[in-house]
């Protein structure tokens, strides 16, 4: 007994120390990947950008001690076939291992994002590192460039847009929502859109020259067939596309006061859903999509009394007709100029007509062009805030 | 000397001297006293050949001149001012006074002294010599008369004792703030005092084949099951030792799991806890000469509690023992969680918290295990410290401990600041439970260190699934050590983790098999009179 228990524990210990701390990695031996860009450069090769961060400058009280500000990033690119090749040519440039389970986003460059998606999703869904939940975003000009754009409230540009989505001012999808909608019939992918743009914001020099005279924003919407980046909706048409697809959204909806129509009234959107009833008439698709929304009055010109119930309904209405509007042009965009159905009509038409489905679902987005849609909307002004009268409002 | 001439020289030493040790004491055993007082008191110096602290008074008594008394006793250990006025005055003035003109003749001085002459509460007569030796030793007063074979025992013990002081191991806020001393007897008033109940019964053994010290075990009868008290006796008469000098020794001899960290025998100094152990079927052990008591059977749970989690409100206590559990689990775990998270598993952190601890590494040029395992180690020698240093330079240690260790250490880049800020707390945590457990707890956390630093979180589940197997073997006194959450008695489960009003504890624990089901009536809760009056 006494003799097993010896053995136990001399083979507990040196199985420990034979192992040598396998697959240990510790923090100072790791870069880790804060955002990464793909472009498509020549000869079918693509070109891998990664923004590392420089644990340094995140420290606590380092930017007081130095006197210059450390950089809180470094992007660099390498080329290769594929997404594993080019981060195994990093490798020879990054003296560290290259980490990915903080990666925030996966900037598509528009050249690539043009030239199909396929071919890079995978690494990142294959790969045990990165994570599904990244944001997916497309880049107007390269995703080399986006990345070494700085910010200057926060450190890198990859927060900065992560922080960005999370405002839930424009559309954003993670990876793995948008590997779905690659996959599944019936909805075409969309991803958001984000920009460098010139501006001067910095407060002093060393602020201007740190980030170049740059910024990055979102930049509405970039709609995809099948793998492929076919077009761009703007920042009123990505609300319209929001509406469509029920996906929750923070903003505001202004709409003119109903006793003094140069005035205007401004609703705070609290909750949105959307309701899609597919038909056939005649063997055309047909969708009567039902949008209910509900918010807050946040501010308002006039000096009427809005609290009575018919004014109400007077903003009601017109919250209703501006949230149409502006779903009927995101839908005339995707329909009619590009022909893509990125809202999911399809879906809603295979759930109703199965057998029919798989007739059509091969030329789904022609079909979807002759298709009629019909957008009723519903929208409630819940709550006035802390003020149901101003004070000196017309009697 | 070399060793041979050692044991040359031994051999040399009178047969008498050899046998003083265990075998000089069971030599006695057997011997009687003799009628002749000159032959008693030589044999009786014989045996405290060099004890210079016994004292030999040899007197005659008043009555009758011709017979010669002795008293015999330990110098600190008898109340001297009760053997000079109560026994020596009364014999050797006083008794005239009493009976004036009567003669006693040698053969009724025993009877009449033991009625008229003496003024001692505490009396008792024996024969044998082995009982008078350790009667002195004890502090009691031996007289010896001349003519009889029978000495009398005089219980008038008075030594220099510490006074009763707070509880130094289990301070409290609200509760009694006295604690055990050294004496036995003390203790025992002090526990007598808070169970005035004829059921608490406290049974003294002897043991030490040197030190012959008493120990006594107390439990209410009635309460406590009488297959644990027997257990309990059977155990502590197997102890074949020469001295104990503390309860430790009898912990050490008599738990179930003697190759256990954990603690399977409780201890407290604290009066209060040891009634409310009694009053719940438990059984204490004193050993005289030490403040700690030892009760038994004892649960995990209980090294969780303290005393004053009954003292306080319950919604109060409840809320802080979840605390006290947690950082229970986080002075076990902390630190191997947090070398698995810096060297296997990123993915765990926040990105920002992740970049920040990531900023405070850059500069360490150790693994993270190696700098756990270091600071954790220059913790340990600090605690050290701490304890065994006088008490004028704990300021000093103090800080020097966290000045200079914790800060100089950050400075130079030795160490991150997330790992003192992790081995600290994880220090404070351990000092909210337990002093046992917590100690247990500390020599785990090494454990799980090692294989957290080479295996990962992987290494830290087969860690703590190790622990609790063992956890779910350990029985103390029978009683299954993880009760009443493993097996779960769920009545019990209201005094585990939170602690029910008093109101609601109607039931004594289950998991402590006693015969006091009930220590309260149903329907204890305040409530206003219900004819609204």
């Amino acid at each position: 007994m006494k003799k097993k228990v010896w053995l136990a524990i001399c083979i507990f210990i040196i199985a420990n120390f034979m192992s040598g701390c396998w697959s240990r990695r510790e923090l100072n031996e790791v870069a880790i990947v804060l955002g990464a860009g793909i472009d498509a450069i020549d000869n079918d090769r693509i070109r891998l950008t990664v923004q590392v961060a420089i644990p340094m400058a995140f420290a606590s009280g380092q930017e007081s001690m130095g006197g210059k500000k450390q950089a809180a990033s470094m992007e660099v690119s390498s080329d290769g076939a594929t997404i594993e090749e080019a981060e195994r040519y990093l490798a020879m440039k990054i003296p560290r291992e290259i980490y990915w389970g903080h990666c925030v986003a996966l900037i598509i460059g528009e050249n690539m994002a043009k030239k199909g998606v396929r071919t890079i999703t995978d690494f990142f869904e294959r790969d045990r590192e990165p994570r599904e939940t990244m944001w997916v975003m497309v880049a107007k000009g390269t995703a080399e460039d986006f990345l070494k754009t700085g910010s200057i409230l926060e450190k890198t540009s990859s927060q900065a847009v992560g922080l960005l989505t999370r405002m839930k001012t424009g559309y954003a999808v993670k990876l793995f929502e948008f590997v779905e909608m690659l996959a599944e019939e019936g909805i075409q992918p969309a991803a958001a859109g984000v920009r460098v743009v010139e501006v001067n914001e910095a407060s002093d020099e060393s602020q201007q020259a740190e980030t170049g005279g740059r910024r990055v924003e979102m930049a509405g919407t970039a709609l995809f067939k099948e793998d492929r980046m076919v077009g761009w909706l703007d920042a009123d048409e990505t609300r319209g596309l929001m509406w469509l697809k029920g996906q929750n959204l923070k903003g505001i909806i202004t709409v003119p006061a109903p006793d003094e129509p140069d005035k205007m009234v401004s609703i705070r959107v609290k909750r949105n859903a959307r309701e899609i009833k597919a038909e056939s008439v005649d063997s055309i698709p047909t969708f009567k999509v039902k949008i209910r929304v509900e918010g807050d009055m946040i501010e308002q010109q006039s000096m009427g009394d809005l609290s009575e119930p018919e004014k109400i309904k007077k903003i009601n209405d017109s919250m209703a007709a501006e949230i149409r509007k502006r779903a009927q042009s995101a839908l005339r965009k995707a329909q009619d100029d590009y022909g893509v159905d990125v809202f999911g009509f399809g879906q809603a038409y295979h759930r109703r007509f199965k057998n029919e489905w798989k007739d059509i679902k091969h030329n789904w987005d022609d079909k979807f062009k002759q298709a009629k849609v019909e957008i009723q909307v519903e929208a409630n002004v819940r709550e006035m805030g802390l003020l149901t009268k101003r004070p000196g409002t017309n009697k | 000397m070399r060793g041979s001439d050692i044991k040359k020289n031994h051999d040399k030493l009178p047969q008498n001297r050899l046998k003083t040790g265990v075998a000089y004491m069971e030599s006695l055993e057997g011997k009687l006293l003799d009628e002749n007082i000159e032959k008693n008191i030589k044999c009786l110096k014989t045996i405290f050949e060099k004890c210079s602290d016994i004292i030999f008074r040899e007197f005659v008594f008043a009555q009758n001149e011709q017979i010669k008394l002795a008293l015999i006793y330990t110098d600190g250990l008898a109340d001297k001012g009760q053997v000079s006025d109560q026994i020596m005055r009364a014999l050797a003035l006083e008794v005239p006074m009493a009976v004036p003109g009567r003669v006693i003749t040698k053969a009724q001085a025993l009877e009449f002294i033991k009625e008229r002459g003496l003024c001692i509460h505490q009396i008792k007569e024996t024969n044998k010599v082995g009982e008078v030796v350790n009667a002195i030793l004890s502090g009691d007063t031996v007289l010896l008369v001349d003519g009889h074979d029978t000495a009398i025992i005089n219980g008038a013990r008075g030594w220099e004792a510490r006074a009763i002081t707070d509880p130094e191991a289990e301070p409290t806020v609200r509760g009694p703030r006295e604690s055990f001393v050294e004496s036995l007897r003390v203790n025992t008033s002090l526990l007598r005092r808070k169970i005035k109940n004829p059921n608490l019964k406290i049974e003294s053994f002897q043991v030490g084949r040197l030190s012959t010290t008493d120990v006594a075990i107390a439990y209410l009868e009635g309460v406590a099951n009488p297959a644990i008290i027997k257990e309990v006796k059977t155990r502590i008469e197997r102890i074949k030792i020469d001295a104990i000098l503390e309860t430790g020794y009898i912990e050490e001899l008599i738990e179930d799991e003697p190759w256990s960290p954990f603690p399977t025998v409780n201890h407290t100094e604290k009066p209060d806890r040891v009634a409310a152990m009694l009053l719940e079927g438990r059984i204490a052990i004193f050993v005289d000469g030490t403040p700690f008591v030892l009760t038994v059977p004892s649960l995990m749970v209980e090294f969780l509690h303290a005393s004053e989690d009954y003292y306080e409100r319950f919604i109060f206590t409840s809320a802080v023992r979840i605390v006290r559990y947690l950082a229970a689990f986080a002075s076990l775990v902390l630190p191997s969680l947090y070398i698995a998270i810096v060297s296997y598993h990123h993915e765990l952190l926040p990105t920002a918290l992740l970049l920040s601890v990531a900023a405070q590494r850059e500069k360490v040029p150790y693994p993270a295990f190696f700098e756990v395992f270091l600071m954790e180690l220059v913790f340990e020698v600090l605690r050290e410290a701490g304890i065994r240093l006088p008490r004028p330079i704990g300021q000093a240690i103090s800080i020097v401990g966290a000045l200079v260790l914790g800060d100089s250490a950050v400075r130079a880049g030795f160490v991150a600041e997330a790992t003192i800020i992790v081995v600290a707390f994880t220090g404070i945590s351990s000092f909210t439970f337990h002093y046992s457990a917590s100690i247990s707890f500390r020599l785990l956390r090494f454990f799980l260190m090692i294989l957290s630093g080479t295996l990962g979180i992987f290494g830290l589940t087969i860690g703590i699934s190790a622990i609790c197997i063992h956890l779910c073997g350990l029985r103390s006194f029978g009683v299954p050590y993880l009760s009443p959450v493993v097996p779960t008695a769920y009545s019990d489960l209201k005094d585990v983790v939170i602690r029910a009003p008093w109101w609601a504890m109607v039931a004594n624990p289950r998991s402590i098999p006693g015969h006091n089901k009930k220590r309260e009536s149903f329907g204890m809760k305040p409530m206003p009179p219900e004819n609204g009056e």
